[in-house]
């Protein structure tokens, strides 16, 4: 059972991109609805992505986008 | 229009309209169109580094030197690819020469460790976290976790992380920019991921900070 569980752990990712064909993605999802661990397990990397998705960009400094512009400018030269 | 670029092979793929317009404009021979290309990705490029090195120092040296290289080799540019997923590119080449952390760059992550298991003496609770909205969770002392967090990864699995889920190229593009095939951005985006929901997951716990070079 552990090993089963396993394999399912090792394409959840593929699950969550859409990159496993329907059969496949129906066999991981009956699983999960039915091992508690897996729920959880799942639940638990969905959320993670989700937020890893949603971090956006850090605000970049105004006078260090100021400095490269300048030197891609002096580059130029 | 002067003929400042490569000829037009078969293979081209279509740009999107302002970079098109940029690259219009360097082939008639205005330089100038470079430093509005620059004024477009800079700040791209520069979140890009600042994840990929940690401190804004060595990112502002690889935004300066992947521009450099756009210098040289632009007119080269054959159009086969997005020029954004070229500057990507070329970004993520100058990364990896940059990056002198200290982790070891060849470090793996086997997926054995990162595979949460099954304990027999845990009941297996959903928790909290996981169920609320990610913009809900998303705070100022979550971004710094996870930010060092993500700096623990080594080299090669947090360039594909990072040009996957922050930066949001297709697995197919970053097997591209990369020179990797299709599996192995699968396979090093998967374990990137395990090992940073087992960091989100000790957060929750209260960890104050990840653990440093951790499998």
């Amino acid at each position: 059972m552990k090993e089963f569980c396993r394999e399912h752990f090792e394409r959840l990712s593929e699950l969550i991109d859409g990159e496993l064909d329907q059969v496949a993605g129906h066999r991981i999802r009956a699983h999960i609805e039915s091992c508690p661990h897996c729920r959880t397990c799942w639940a638990t990397f969905k959320k993670s992505v989700e937020i890893f998705q949603h971090l956006g960009p850090e605000p970049v400094p105004s006078e260090v986008l100021a400095e490269i512009k300048a030197f891609i400018r002096s580059s130029l030269a | 229009m002067a003929d400042l670029c490569v000829e037009s092979p078969a293979g081209r793929v279509e740009q999107e309209p302002e970079d098109q317009a940029l690259l219009e404009r360097f082939c008639a021979g205005d330089r100038e169109a470079l430093a509005d290309l620059a004024d477009r990705y800079a700040d791209r490029l520069y979140n890009f580094g600042l994840r990929m090195c940690g401190n804004s120092a060595d990112a502002q040296d690889m935004v300066q030197d992947t521009f450099l290289n756009v210098i040289r080799y632009l007119k080269g540019f054959r159009r086969e690819t997005k020029l954004k997923n070229w500057l990507f590119r070329l970004a993520s080449s100058a990364c990896l020469k940059k990056r002198r952390g200290k982790y070891d760059p060849a470090r793996e992550l086997p997926l054995e460790a990162l595979y949460p298991g099954h304990d027999p003496d845990a009941p297996p609770e959903i928790p909290d976290w996981s169920q609320n909205p990610a913009e809900t969770l998303i705070n100022d002392e979550l971004r710094r976790y996870l930010a060092q967090a993500i700096e623990k990864l080594p080299p090669n699995y947090r360039l594909v992380f990072t040009l996957r889920d922050l930066e949001g190229f297709s697995t197919a593009e970053v097997g591209e920019m990369l020179n990797l095939t299709v599996q192995t951005v699968k396979t090093r985006l998967h374990r990137a991921r395990a090992y940073l929901r087992r960091e989100l997951d000790d957060y929750y716990r209260g960890a104050t900070e990840p653990e440093d070079g951790r499998s």
